[in-house]
């Protein structure tokens, strides 16, 4: 398939990466496993790219296709093909130097999966309700009460770390 | 609920995570389309067609009728079955190269017939993943109706089912003389807990292997040796199913390794990742190095091939026999996600490579698209072709192998993934008439006199 369809996809995936890529570090917390998430989104597409390019929203079509990568089970077992050679992790956090970003991060990584699929959805990407519920596969009425059993769990996380929220927050 | 206030709250603290991953990106679209390919071509798409039995085709004028010509002196040893394939319940373990061993005979095939293999349970779909050195033995899985994976084994045409614990995935990868086959299984609970664990079978019976608590086995020797991993950084060796692993040693400056198969006389091939060069570099990709681990307690790394006149930046190896290893090499790490001039040249950049690891000779395949899938006593090679169709390359000819059915354009329809010694047995997977994975034996024959 080295044709015109083809260059469509290289020239769409390159441009979207930047953006897939945050997704995925929102969705799993850890650089390796959100490229690792990325990859295996982007390879699906390029399997799906006929039907896929004909989307109305392919950006919406694309991230849906990732979000539910990420919450498929058997997806770890796909992931044990080890895409990626592990790269040194960053550099741990100085201690005078923690950011709010970095501890609501480290937080949200541990609400479970699909609590969290719903946060970062409705609070990060501003997406309505009956959207994420499309996304997720499930009805809004879940979409709810994951979103509040999620707010609960991340702010229970938060408190027993101590975070002190800003002023203008509370 | 939440109230109102407190949603204002929660979007605006997590709406001040919109950082990217600070790391270079390793997403890498060359190989997306590479994997793509494959998942396309292995799924399939429904298509029609009478099944193409014994369709031969010979790429190039190599093969015509200079096959037999080149090679006189072994046709004297057609005759002589070797010791490997007369007595395979207990093959006698002698080292290739050594004095008592002898190459099986050596005619090379000029034409491949297939048969599909049965399933158990009558499962829509299955593909084979390794085979003994004789072909007698086959190791794969299923893809039962209900879902999920169930490991096979198949000896002399009959499937048997092989439980291995765990339901979420499972694998045999490969299997010896004996009968003995290994593998891996998915267990544990939850996205933390869950890894595969390394499994051996034989005779009915399955075991864990000693020593580690997650890991996967990939290949065993006739001698019982095994090597794989233990789903971390190490490399590993375990002499026999029932002895603790060796922990294969590493060279200076590398950051981990992977064993990915085992010859006769215990050396081991894998692959080595270099530490220290895979930190935001613009390279993207950490480089890995072919290694070699030899049964002395002797390793050294592979040569990197020299690909269209530039040496190799990053190879691995993929199996190894009777000294023949087979992997790829690419001349670029490159995988960033900038779509820079050339993208589309990069998977064009990655070569089919064969070592000799006695001599330390390397030669690239041209005609081969991926790298070879297996290899053999004498260093042929199945593998895909560059049109994306199933062959067999020896050192005279390439022998395409036919699909279980018109395969859609594209190919990928049909993978070869096992190949005896003798040449004459080939095992893998071709997509049946309606999309589905069917496990296949190509059984070849030298041309007819």
């Amino acid at each position: 398939m080295r044709d015109a369809s083809e260059r469509e996809y290289v020239d769409y995936v390159t441009g979207r990466i930047p953006a897939l890529r945050r997704l995925a570090y929102l969705l799993v917390g850890d650089e390796h496993r959100a490229d690792d998430l990325v990859q295996q989104t982007i390879t699906t597409l390029y399997v799906k790219w006929k039907r896929a390019r004909a989307a109305d929203h392919l950006d919406a079509y694309v991230r849906t296709m990732l979000v539910r990568t990420h919450l498929d089970e058997r997806r770890l077992a796909w992931a044990r093909v080890q895409l990626f050679h592990k790269v040194p992790d960053p550099d741990p956090i100085e201690e005078h130097g923690i950011e709010d970003r970095q501890i609501i991060r480290a937080e949200l990584a541990r609400v479970p999966r699909r609590q969290r699929a719903v946060l970062v959805l409705r609070f990060c990407y501003d997406l309505p309700v009956d959207e994420v519920a499309t996304i997720l596969g499930c009805s809004a009425g879940t979409v709810k009460s994951q979103t509040s059993r999620g707010l609960a769990t991340l702010r229970r996380l938060l408190d027993e770390r101590g975070f002190v929220r800003h002023p203008a927050m509370n | 609920m939440p109230n109102e206030r407190d949603l204002l709250n929660e979007h605006d603290l997590l709406n001040s995570l919109d950082d990217e991953p600070r790391g270079p990106s390793r997403v890498d679209i060359q190989r997306a389309i590479a994997d793509g390919r494959r998942r396309r071509a292995r799924r399939g798409i429904a298509y029609t067609g009478a099944a193409a039995v014994t369709a031969l085709a010979v790429a190039g004028a190599a093969v015509a009728t200079g096959v037999l010509d080149q090679r006189p002196t072994q046709v004297a040893a057609t005759g002589t079955a070797p010791t490997a394939v007369s007595t395979p319940a207990q093959p006698q373990y002698t080292i290739p190269g050594t004095t008592d061993w002898s190459v099986p005979p050596s005619i090379p095939p000029a034409r491949c017939t297939l048969d599909r293999l049965p399933v158990p349970d009558n499962a829509p779909a299955a593909l084979v993943s390794g085979a003994d050195p004789t072909g007698r033995y086959l190791v794969g899985r299923s893809y039962p109706k209900a879902g999920g994976y169930q490991a096979v084994i198949w000896h002399d045409g009959k499937a048997a089912k092989v439980m291995l614990p765990g339901d979420l995935e499972e694998s045999l990868q490969d299997v010896n003389s004996t009968g003995t086959a290994v593998g891996w299984s998915y267990t544990g609970n939850g996205e933390a807990d869950t890894g595969p664990v390394p499994y051996v079978y034989h005779d009915g019976k399955v075991s864990k292997l000693p020593g580690v608590r997650r890991g996967s086995a990939y290949a065993i020797n006739n001698a019982g040796a095994i090597a794989g991993d233990d789903n971390g950084d190490a490399a590993l060796v375990w002499p026999s199913a029932t002895a603790q692993p060796i922990r294969l040693p590493l060279p200076a400056g590398a950051s981990r390794a992977s064993a990915n198969d085992i010859d006769e006389d215990g050396t081991v091939v894998g692959t080595m990742t270099v530490s220290g060069q895979s930190t935001a570099s613009a390279s993207g990709v950490a480089p890995t190095v072919p290694y070699v681990w030899f049964a002395d307690g002797t390793h050294r790394p592979l040569p990197m091939p020299t690909i269209d006149g530039v040496q190799a930046a990053t190879a691995s190896v993929a199996g190894v026999h009777n000294g023949w290893a087979i992997g790829v090499a690419s001349r670029d790490t490159k995988t960033r996600g900038a779509g820079s001039p050339g993208d589309a040249d990069r998977a064009a950049a990655t070569r089919a490579v064969r070592w000799n690891i006695r001599n330390r000779e390397v030669r690239v395949f041209d005609d081969l698209g991926f790298g070879a899938d297996a290899t053999n006593a004498h260093g042929w090679q199945v593998g895909t072709d560059r049109q994306g169709r199933a062959v067999l390359l020896t050192d005279t000819a390439i022998v395409v192998l036919p699909d279980l059915a018109d395969p859609p354009p594209g190919g990928l329809a049909t993978i070869p993934s096992t190949l005896s010694d003798d040449g004459r047995t080939i095992a893998g997977q071709s997509d049946d008439a309606t999309g589905k994975i069917q496990p296949i034996v190509w059984r070849c024959r030298p041309a007819s006199p």
